[in-house]
């Protein structure tokens, strides 16, 4: 059973929850891992930073908003329905919303995870095993007036109009690469927003050549294929080889530029156009949120079509940690499709483990056996999306030297140039020391990616040497007080 | 693209709505009902707000993008990630520094 205990170690609360299992993420990842706990016997703890459990994919409206039509807030409204039930119903699970799991370690008892919760005591969770499915967060490339009110991100904008059920501005432009752009569009259309234009960086060319491959995603492309009927029918123009390069305006965006692409993703001479817009959505795929992982020394590895490293996971999506299991976006960007069976597969397998004579065991591992066939399938054809759209290293020639790389530190490209040449810097980490960049709030969450490409090309060598900002102890920012204990 | 480049007339002629940017009950196929709104102040100046909403979205929704000025440039910053990574929406709440809005 979940034991709650009070321990006052010093005169600041803490509360302690001893769990089989600790799930971080409340995504479709963890919530699949939690409804296949569940079922086991073995108790669990579900936290998530949010307030509410579904991650980007089931992201819900505030409990305060009533919707007389729910069915019609999501395309995936009934599975979703499903797994919010199984965490509410089961008397083995806990889950706790508004809770960040800010810092973890592993010890020869298990695994303490350390929670911050806004208003409240903090919160211990001890477990045997642990899943992460902290999930990812969009890549925004940087170019000139990137940092202007009004440019955000596509996921940022979904989230506005999806959840909050607002618009974020009163004419937009949604500028990026990859198939998150589609339902963002379609999402804004069908919401009323204006919307003057969709520009995807990558070519129809290139997105042929991956014709046959993407054949074994007929279902996704399916629904790739609706959002571009309601497009359509709203007369919304969707570009290809096109993207926004720069964002002008005073104090806020009015007008954008932009260009058409050569096939590296540098600006076409003389294609140059301007758009009047109060609003830019850009998505250039996503960063997983390996920060947990890397904590708990898990083994990365390097996807140059992605640009990121993902954690590495065996067939039951165990890490190269024992005990630790990994699902969802930090494994390989595959969306839904990919983080539901990979959560399942964690839910069961850490299950497993834990209760070897596990009554039903046979069943069980026919079980895992079908969600890794159903991770198998959804994973080919995401990366086939993740080839296909992967970015091209020409969207470095799109910022001057006076755009600002790191938003948090006000660090620009002229100054990490200038840094590089003068103090003859060799990587990451030195540029880092020397400029500051990545060093602010976000802890170089949004620069961390354009931070090392431009190190690597601006050092002429390999990303592999360059590196990339090394993590920290603390993955979230927490209040002092926190850390006093 | 001729049809991009004609300068949209929707920012000349449809100002009748430019108080709000909430999505409008004609789109709203889920017909959401937000409760009984509210007032707050944002430098001094009144927001009206529902209950569920975010800071961001009630300032959104009023026509205010800035949110605050950064420490050296004094640039102006509001909503970037909109799912509390990036720290660009920091707004003092009743006090409270450094609040994701
Ligand atoms: C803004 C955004 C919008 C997206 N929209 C779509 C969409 O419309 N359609 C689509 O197919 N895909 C979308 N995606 C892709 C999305 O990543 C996948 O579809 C899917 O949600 C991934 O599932 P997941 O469980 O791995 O992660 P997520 O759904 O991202 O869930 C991860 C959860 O972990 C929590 N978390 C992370 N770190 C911590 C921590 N330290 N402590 C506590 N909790 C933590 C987060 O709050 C989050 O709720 C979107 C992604 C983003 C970033």
């Amino acid at each position: 059973m979940v034991t709650p205990e009070n321990s006052k170690e010093t005169d600041i609360e803490t509360s302690i929850i001893k769990v089989d299992i600790a799930i971080v993420g409340a995504g479709p990842a963890g919530l699949a891992a939690a409804r296949e706990v569940s079922a086991t016997g073995a108790t669990a703890a579900v936290l998530d930073s949010y307030a509410r459990p579904g991650g980007q994919y089931f992201k819900q409206t505030p409990q305060t908003f009533r919707a007389k039509r729910p069915g019609r807030l999501h395309h995936d409204y009934a599975p979703a329905q499903a797994l919010f039930g199984v965490a509410e119903a089961s008397p083995r699970l806990t889950l706790r919303t508004n809770t960040t799991v800010w810092t973890a370690y592993g010890s020869d008892n298990g695994f303490s995870l350390h929670c911050y919760r806004p208003g409240e005591s903090s919160l211990e969770v001890r477990a045997k095993k642990v899943i992460l499915a902290p999930g990812a967060y969009d890549r925004a490339l940087p170019f000139p007036g990137w940092d202007l009110p009004g440019v955000m991100t596509a996921g940022a904008i979904q989230t506005l109009a999806k959840s909050q059920r607002v618009l974020p501005g009163r004419r937009i432009v949604l500028s990026g690469s990859g198939p998150f752009l589609l339902p963002v569009a379609a999402l804004l259309a069908e919401s009323g927003a204006n919307l003057a234009g969709v520009f995807e960086a990558t070519r129809p060319v290139v997105m042929l050549r991956y014709g046959s491959a993407a054949w074994n995603g007929r279902a996704k492309l399916g629904e790739g294929a609706g959002y571009l009927r309601v497009l359509r029918r709203y007369g919304v123009p969707y570009r290809f080889g096109r993207a926004v390069v720069r964002a002008e305006g005073a104090g806020r965006v009015e007008r954008v530029s932009v260009t058409r692409l050569n096939p590296d993703w540098t600006i076409m001479p003389g294609s140059l156009e301007t758009l009047e817009a109060d609003t830019v959505g850009v998505g250039y795929g996503f960063t997983p949120s390996t920060d947990l992982s890397q904590l708990f020394g898990c083994e990365h590895r390097y996807e140059p079509t992605q640009d990121a490293s993902f954690a590495l996971h065996d067939a039951r999506q165990q890490s190269t940690k024992p005990g630790v299991f990994v699902a969802g976006e930090i494994c390989g960007i595959g969306g839904s499709a990919v983080a539901l069976p990979q959560g399942a597969i964690a839910g069961l397998a850490a299950a497993l483990d834990l209760d070897p004579s596990l009554s039903s065991k046979s069943e069980a591992n026919s079980r895992l056996a079908r969600f890794q066939a159903e991770a198998r399938q959804a994973q080919a054809f995401a990366g086939t999306l993740n080839r296909m759209f992967a970015l091209r290293p020409g969207w470095q020639s799109w910022a001057t030297p006076e755009t600002i790389i790191c938003r948090c530190e006000e660090v620009t490209l002229g100054k990490i140039q200038t840094a590089i040449n003068e103090f003859d810097l060799k990587n990451v980490k030195a540029v880092k020391l020397t400029t500051r960049c990545g060093m602010g709030l976000c802890q170089g969450r949004v620069c961390g990616q354009a931070v090392s490409s431009f190190t690597a090309s601006l050092t002429g060598r390999d990303p592999a040497e360059t590196g990339s900002f090394s993590n920290r102890p603390i993955v979230r920012p927490v209040p002092l007080g926190e850390l006093v204990q | 693209m001729v049809r991009l480049l004609l300068a949209n007339d929707y920012f000349k002629v449809s100002r009748k709505d430019l108080d709000d940017l909430r999505i409008k009950p004609s789109y709203e196929a889920a017909e959401i009902e937000r409760g009984e709104p509210f007032e707050f102040s944002f430098g001094g100046q009144p927001v009206m707000a529902y209950p569920g909403e975010t800071v961001g979205t009630a300032l959104l929704a009023a026509g205010i993008a800035t949110f605050r000025t950064t420490r050296q440039g004094g640039q102006p910053r509001g909503i970037f990630c909109g799912i509390g990574i990036c720290f660009d929406c920091l707004v003092v709440v009743e006090g409270r520094l450094n609040q994701r809005a």
